[in-house]
């Protein structure tokens, strides 16, 4: 663990230190009394450092683009600090459209997918090399990574559902489970793209759409826990509410191992190797 | 009545979907485990039944379900599954092999070229290097050529080489770094980016009224003026209490120094292991060979191939794979076959547009006529 002693490093530090803050207030509101003012302006504060910590993460993200000459999508460092850009954006689509509920549990999201790159991953910069030198790099890791924070929220949303199931809070737990269920329909279609994409690169770059390469078997098996997810929703409604949400946990927890664990160590060899 | 075996047949089909989603995700994880090519070769193999229940199963589906045929976004989605199965089995070697066998035109679906610069082939090899199959026209390279980053600057690497593997060190003065799973520890006590050998006064010896020189014996290096190579004081440990301690030193021309531990420790753990101190190349930008597609005396067509700018020519996606590293004589393609390949194409795109059909622009439709978020649907 070591800090980063940079511009784009401060400026996430700067962002995370927002983020905190507005956690706290997240959380203090969450205490405040359900009809007082101080609940309303305590959220209102919250909100406006979430906004804060996701626009100081863009200028981090542009500097890092002037740095390193490309995209900065190429390195774990890169990425973790881009799904850390499309936090607040996404959520605050999720929440205004979707009805997604809980800022404080997605502003911590936040706070826990920007770490590893203000704190784990090495910030050297890297050429990119041929197979990454294509039109396809930005929209293909690009949807991936919208993909990845939407449905990441709609797991946040599973575990609020389950957590307000357990309380006994009927009511909320309903809401919880359809915004789950909307939020993951906006998720799906980017996982789709993203997959497609992927093939038609690797079909540029190897000559083939499909390798059976870890990182597309996992890609994979996270598209079919979500086509999974749909058919039981399809099937079931909203009636039994903790098996949909079991499944977009499930989901989750595919997409931390194809985005962590797959491109790192020996565990996975394969041609996905220059992302770890 | 018939409203109800309706919702049945829909229930039953809908949980077998369940279930071979299920499967289907086990089997990718498996996959995973088992690495690319036992993966590819299982799915050529005895899982190939597999495809073929999966695509007859969705197609039932499909027919079966009014939901699904009621719906285009969703008849556009699974339809989608349908062709990219289809056409993935059509692309893959067990369904060219099937191909062959019943049409009698064996063309295989995967294969590689090695082509000497100013020569030409069409002759496809498989990853053992045994010929499989002759195309019926030629690839001449015409020239090749590699385009490098600007060199790296920056400190040497440091590598741990045995007789058949080799890994790179993360070194970091004063910290110890583990070499592989030997047990020995290394600790780079100090790097000096521009240094200078320094030896030991060349001995000379008397016996019996002869005199012999020794040659010169390297002890160590000292800081030199910006312009001199590298050099880097180590030490490594055992576990078992043996320890040593080296100098590497660069030297002209040369782009990297060694020492065994063995000649640090003796024998024991990690006495097969080498310690380089190798110059970063300067990474590779890109990598192109210039091709003419030759049928008999005539060239068909000319391309530059590099990496995600494959050629296409005769049924087949020539895609630049390696090339010889040591002086860019030769050049290695991928050739891949395009049969069933728009087929598949055209299953993603309809699964692309039935998904966002069905979850982005239908719910929108909902949303914007009811004025408020959409309520839940089916798929």
């Amino acid at each position: 663990m070591a800090i980063k002693w940079t511009i784009v490093g401060m400026l996430i530090y700067l962002a995370m230190a927002g983020w905190a803050v507005s956690f706290a207030l997240y959380v203090a509101g969450g205490f405040a009394r359900r009809d007082g003012r101080s609940r309303v302006w305590l959220g209102r504060l919250g909100e406006v450092l979430f906004a804060f910590g996701g626009v100081v993460l863009a200028g981090g993200f542009i500097c890092r683009w002037l740095e390193v000459g490309h995209v900065p999508l190429q390195s774990k460092f890169e990425v973790f600090m881009s799904l850390g850009v499309l936090m607040y954006p996404l959520w605050l689509f999720c929440n205004r459209v979707l009805g997604a509920r809980g800022p404080a549990l997605n502003v911590l999201i936040g706070m826990a997918v920007v770490f590893p790159a203000g704190f784990v991953f090495q910030a050297q910069p890297q050429v990119l090399p041929p197979a990454l030198q294509s039109w396809l790099f930005l929209p293909h890791v690009g949807l991936y990574m919208l993909a990845y924070v939407v449905l990441t929220m709609a797991g946040a949303q599973a575990a609020l559902q389950i957590v307000d199931q357990c309380l006994g809070r009927a009511e909320a737990a309903c809401e919880d489970e359809l915004a789950t269920w909307r939020i993951v329909r906006l998720g799906l279609p980017m996982l789709i793209g993203g997959l497609a994409l992927g093939a038609l690169w690797g079909k540029l770059a190897w000559g083939d759409y499909w390798n059976w390469d870890p990182k597309e078997l996992w890609s994979l098996a996270t598209f079919l826990v979500y086509v999974s997810y749909l058919h039981v929703r399809g099937l079931q409604g909203g009636r039994h509410g903790w098996v949909n949400s079991v499944l977009a946990l499930a989901g989750v927890v595919c997409i931390l191992i194809t985005l962590l664990i797959v491109t790192m160590g020996r565990l996975f060899p394969g041609l996905h190797s220059y992302a770890s | 009545m018939i409203d109800q075996t309706q919702n049945r047949i829909r229930t039953v089909l809908l949980g077998a979907t369940l279930v071979v989603t299920a499967g289907l995700t086990v089997l990718s994880i498996v996959g995973s485990f088992i690495g690319p090519e036992r993966a590819r070769t299982a799915v050529n193999g005895p899982l190939v039944w597999l495809w073929i229940f999966l695509a007859a199963f969705l197609m039932a589906g499909i027919v079966w379900s009014a939901n699904i045929l009621r719906r285009w976004a969703s008849l556009c989605m699974h339809s989608g599954v349908v062709l990219v199965l289809i056409g993935s089995m059509y692309n893959s070697p067990a369904g060219h092999a099937m191909a062959g066998r019943i049409m009698g035109a064996a063309k295989p679906a995967h294969g590689y070229m090695q082509i000497v610069k100013g020569h030409s082939s069409g002759v496809l090899f498989d990853e053992d290097g045994k010929p499989i199959a002759q195309l019926p026209f030629d690839l001449q390279l015409k020239d090749f050529s590699v385009e490098y980053y600007p060199s790296v600057e920056g400190p040497w690497q440091l590598w741990a080489v045995w007789p058949d593997d080799q890994v790179q060190l993360a070194w970091k003065a004063g910290q110890d770094v583990a070499i592989g799973t030997t047990g020995v520890t290394l600790r780079v006590e100090e790097y000096l980016p521009h240094a200078k050998p320094t030896y030991a006064q060349p001995a000379t010896t008397t016996a019996a009224g002869r005199t012999a020189s020794q040659a010169e014996r390297l002890i160590g290096a000292e800081a030199d003026a910006p312009g001199g190579l590298p050099a880097m004081r180590f030490s490594v440990a055992r576990k078992d209490g043996g320890h040593g301690r080296a100098w590497l030193v660069a030297v002209p021309d040369k782009p990297m120094a060694a020492i065994g531990l063995e000649d640090l420790l003796g024998p024991g753990a990690g006495s097969d292991v080498g310690i380089y101190l190798v110059k970063p190349d300067a990474p590779v930008r890109s990598y192109r060979s210039d091709i003419e597609v030759v049928e008999g005396d005539k060239v068909m067509k000319t391309a530059s191939v590099e990496v995600n700018h494959p050629l296409h020519y005769g049924g087949y996606d020539f895609t630049q794979n390696s090339y010889d590293m040591q002086g860019g004589r030769y050049t290695i393609l991928a050739a891949t076959s395009d049969t069933g390949l728009w087929v598949v194409y055209a299953g993603m795109a309809m699964v692309g547009l039935g998904a966002a059909g069905s979850c982005w622009l239908m719910p929108a439709i909902a949303y914007f006529r009811r004025k408020g978020p959409p309520a839940g649907e089916g798929v």
